[in-house]
């Protein structure tokens, strides 16, 4: 299974779930799904609830909100830990 | 002149175009229009009476008669780069338009802006709308889409208007060729472009023939355009023209009445500009009723004709 990430733009938290049912079941009124390769996810319900790739946002990824973290939940890889890292140090010294 | 405002000549009367000039022009009191299309004279002329347009320049040829931006994009791209900004409203025109010319001046275009803080600072959204982030570009030529907000208006002047400028055509580059071409019929006394009130309808309304014995009164009284969901269009209620959204068109009336939508955030994209929200839901937790400025909670098939009724 591939981590999905959950983004809650409220509380600026980023959470790592190991799969798509742990991220469904995380779902808030605020939830952005981003896959493991940071492409945007769109959560459908027609009879059972899913994820899919949300091509008409496909320029919006993960790597685009990371600005707007302020916690992580979980493991990012370190490429992205990195960037989130470079982004908070840029935002304090604004 | 540092603003250049693109417009396609069959849009040049609308709402939204005119809205979006209205947005253009917080960047400098005074504009340069382009109008791009065929027998472009008389929206030239029309142009030129608003307030806060310098110049307006008309591309006029044949071959732009159906927007080709194939043929349109070069010679755009030709003049664009003697401003400082470049701005085409955020419908299929700019959208298809503002990235080709971007490409041609090497230059990363910023899309479907909000709100301009600065001449170099814009906010834009992300996800459907449901992020704002503020960018800063620092491109010698800021190519912008810029959606229209519903409160801005373009003004006609009085007095004298400005000069018109006809420009020599680029060459048709026989790149595409029009077969055919239908026009779906308005969706209700106004057109959904131009419409200052819009009637929307989503699943909630339950079948199609609801869909209009609803709200098909309701529109007709108010001379409002009727608009549908996605899942709507997708379940038949409504045709796709009709269809509000992220992938479907973007409006910004006076007043926009919500009957039977959830208001996913897919919807909201289409729609978040409108000035003043009227949801009819009985679900008080939709987030159309969030949004809303009023909300009617009960069952619309009872709501829809009490509000008509209260209408007179």
């Amino acid at each position: 299974m591939s981590a999905v990430y959950l983004f809650l733009a409220d509380s600026g938290l980023l959470r790592v779930c190991t799969d798509v049912q742990q991220a469904l079941a995380a779902w808030q009124p605020d939830a952005l799904y981003f896959d493991a390769e940071g492409e945007p996810l769109r959560r459908e319900s027609s009879g059972k609830t899913f994820l899919r790739l949300w091509a008409s946002c496909s320029s919006c990824r993960l790597e685009q909100v990371l600005g707007m973290v302020d916690m992580i939940e979980g493991e990012l890889p370190p490429a992205l830990m990195q960037a989130w890292q470079a982004l908070r140090e840029g935002r304090a010294g604004v | 002149m540092s603003v250049l405002f693109l417009v396609d000549v069959q849009h040049a009367a609308g709402r939204m175009t005119l809205a979006a000039l209205a947005v253009a022009r917080e960047l400098a009191p005074a504009i340069d229009v382009m109008v791009c299309g065929t027998d472009a004279q008389d929206a030239a002329r029309a142009l030129a009476g608003h307030t806060g347009v310098a110049r307006v320049r008309v591309l006029d040829a044949p071959h732009y008669a159906h927007g080709e931006e194939e043929n349109l994009s070069m010679v755009i791209a030709q003049f664009a780069g003697a401003y400082r900004h470049v701005v085409f409203a955020a419908d299929p025109f700019g959208r298809s338009l503002a990235p080709r010319v971007a490409a041609m001046l090497d230059v990363a275009p910023v899309t479907d802006v909000l709100e301009i803080l600065d001449a170099e600072t814009f906010r834009r959204p992300l996800c459907a709308g449901a992020l704002i982030e503020t960018v800063r570009c620092q491109e010698r030529v800021k190519v912008l889409t810029a959606h229209p907000s519903s409160h801005a208006e373009a003004v006609v002047r009085a007095g004298s208007a400005a000069p018109v400028e006809k420009l020599a055509p680029g060459p048709d580059l026989g790149v595409r060729t029009l077969i055919s071409r239908s026009v779906e019929a308005p969706s209700g006394p106004a057109t959904l472009g131009a419409a200052q009130i819009v009637v929307a309808g989503g699943l909630g309304l339950g079948s199609a023939e609801a869909f209009r014995a609803l709200l098909a009164p309701l529109a007709a009284r108010l001379g409002a355009a009727l608009a549908a969901t996605r899942a709507a269009v997708d379940a038949g209620f409504a045709p796709g023209a009709w269809q509000i959204g992220q992938s479907g068109r973007v409006v910004a009336p006076r007043l926009y009445i919500a009957v039977g939508l959830s208001g996913s955030r897919q919807h909201l994209a289409g729609m978040r500009s409108a000035g003043c929200v009227v949801a009819i839901n009985r679900d008080p937790d939709a987030p159309i009723v969030k949004l809303a400025d009023y909300a009617l909670i009960g069952d619309l098939h009872e709501q829809v004709p009490l509000f008509l009724k209260a209408l007179g």
